[in-house]
């Protein structure tokens, strides 16, 4: 990890401490809430697609296995709610090395279809198959650890963001080691990166594994937070409300998920105003945001700022 | 012998791009490998680094058969390579490009790369500096590849190959696109990396200047067909050699 990344996780652990001393308004803090859940999806999308390249049009799959396979794990089997995250985040981790190994041959428009093709398997799945159907079930429990049950909507926030500093950690570090480099390197030339030593199928699958892990690990919390699980969430529009996220956030830059994930989850309440029309006006700034910041957010705001000081 | 062509055959569709070719490099040599256009240079080059695969016939590097090792293999057994058609990592700076030249002698698992706070370690950027300054690109060192000019993206090529620390390298013509300085100094640079590092150099050049100056040995194709082999100076005065590029009286 970079120096200006260190202090920003900093900065954002200050941020996620103070957040909840200044407001105390549950529905501000359930939203909190839900870009949390949105970023720790967006992130793993975010080191898939910027850095290595490659896309993905199923993390609602990955989002789903790990939602519906902690919530069965928790409640029909009794286990504790942390080992059945645990469990779930395996399980899903598994799923993606199966999905991987065939898909990661294909590339983009390809792999788009492929990885699309797989989250709405598991829709269906979910659909037929899950607990209740197409109605979804409830009485799922809520998150504790050591006999602690979080009950409060504040014990929530922290728990989520504290995933999210962690998440953060481990990715900047990645993305700034030997490997985050070799995966940079796929992105720009596989042919160049296979002749360099870098056994690249295996790297891709790798960080296909870990967009999942991210992805299961959010859903699993979005499970034990919600404690009501229906199909509905679960589908190709999750997928690419994700992939939205990652590209106005921008995503050559990591911290673009959590900006992606900010915006496109706050927007709708932002927009409640607007009534009838603000489907319409969101449409429109999805639209103008992608005409005139093709490279995302945060990578624009780190230019700017770039040539601001070089002056 | 460093490395060994067996009866290598290629063909695509009806086209026979490469007949039974056999050829050797001498280890520490600067062996090039000229021919018409067509001749199959290039898919020869593509067959020894691995990333095309030929019909029959065996390679031998260091006197082990690499036929069946996949090109990041081939790598880590000491081959490196550069590109025709340039294949840098656009995105990432010439420093960047080189470090993930690095990345073959310097591999870390994925877990303990997001587990560890330092990250590439100082050691790690020296050596890719002292690289860049050895072809010399220092001037470069912070910019976006891509926005190289294509003299300098060559130099970058050549360099990413030296990062892996490899016993042969390959280059696929070097000197297209370069001004007649440019190809001095790259030719200044093959000779360096010869004698400074002792590393074996397999080279495809159409530039017969720059071919017939640096070379210890060369091999002629033409149309799928070693036609020749020897000194520069046999090879220039080679009846065969002329009529393939010239054509028949």
């Amino acid at each position: 990890m970079t120096k200006g990344n260190a202090i920003a996780v900093l900065i954002l652990g200050i941020l996620i401490i103070l957040f909840p001393q200044v407001t105390s308004d549950n529905y501000i803090l359930t939203i909190g809430i839900f870009v949390g859940i949105n970023a720790l999806v967006a992130i793993g999308l975010t080191i898939l697609m910027g850095y290595a390249g490659q896309i993905s049009l199923g993390q609602a799959g990955f989002y789903g296995i790990g939602a519906y396979m902690s919530a069965i794990l928790s409640m029909n089997f009794g286990l504790p709610v942390l080992f059945s995250i645990i469990a779930s985040i395996i399980i899903a981790s598994l799923t993606a090395v199966i999905i991987a190994i065939p898909s990661l041959r294909l590339k983009g428009h390809y792999l788009a279809v492929a990885t699309l093709g797989f989250g709405e398997i598991i829709h269906i799945i979910l659909n037929e198959w899950g607990p209740g159907g197409p109605s979804g079930f409830g009485d799922i429990p809520s998150f504790n650890i050591l006999g602690y049950h979080l009950s409060s909507t504040v014990e929530y926030f922290y728990l989520i963001w504290l995933c999210i500093i962690f998440v953060m950690i481990f990715s900047l570090n990645l993305i700034h080691s030997m490997t985050g480099k070799a995966l940079r390197a796929i992105h720009d030339s596989e042919i160049a990166a296979v002749t360099l030593g870098i056994n690249i199928t295996k790297l891709k699958i790798k960080v296909f594994v870990l967009s999942a892990a991210y992805a299961s690990l959010a859903g699993a919390l979005y499970a034990h937070y919600v404690t009501f699980l229906s199909p509905s969430g679960f589908s190709l529009f999750y997928s690419v409300l994700v992939l939205m996220m990652v590209v106005i956030g921008g995503m050559t830059n990591i911290w673009g998920a959590i900006a992606g994930a900010l915006i496109i989850t706050i927007l709708p309440e932002v927009l409640r105003g607007f009534k009838e029309f603000d489907i319409l006006v969101y449409g429109m700034i999805l639209t103008l945001s992608l005409l005139f910041m093709r490279k995302g957010i945060v990578p624009l705001v780190v230019e700017t700022y770039k040539k601001w000081t070089l002056r | 012998m460093i490395l060994d062509i067996k009866n290598i055959s290629k063909s695509f569709g009806g086209i026979r791009a490469l007949k039974d070719i056999n050829f050797s490099v001498k280890k520490g040599e600067i062996h090039a490998l000229i021919g018409p256009n067509g001749a199959g240079k290039t898919t020869l080059m593509n067959i020894i680094s691995g990333v095309e695969k030929m019909d029959s016939g065996d390679i031998l590097f260091k006197g082990m058969s690499i036929k069946a090792l996949p090109p990041y293999k081939r790598a880590l057994m000491g081959l490196a390579r550069t590109f025709q058609n340039l294949e840098i990592f656009g995105n990432l700076t010439i420093l960047e490009n080189i470090i993930a030249g690095m990345y073959l002698k310097n591999q870390r698992g994925f877990l303990s790369s997001g587990l560890m706070i330092k990250g590439i370690n100082k050691d790690i950027i020296e050596k890719s500096s002292s690289i860049i300054e050895y072809i010399n690109l220092s001037h470069r060192k912070e910019e976006i590849a891509k926005n190289l000019p294509v003299g300098e993206q060559r130099l970058l090529e050549i360099g990413r190959a030296l990062a892996t620390e490899p016993e042969l390298i390959l280059l696929d013509e070097p000197a297209a696109g370069l001004n007649t300085r440019e190809t001095k100094n790259l030719s200044h640079l093959i000779q360096k990396i010869r004698d400074e590092k002792g590393i074996t150099i397999l080279i495809v050049e159409h530039d017969m200047e720059l071919v017939m100056g640096i070379s210890d040995m060369i091999t002629v194709l033409n149309f799928g067909e070693v036609i020749a082999e020897g000194e520069p100076l046999m090879i220039q005065k080679n009846p065969q050699v002329i009529s393939a590029y010239l054509g028949e009286d």
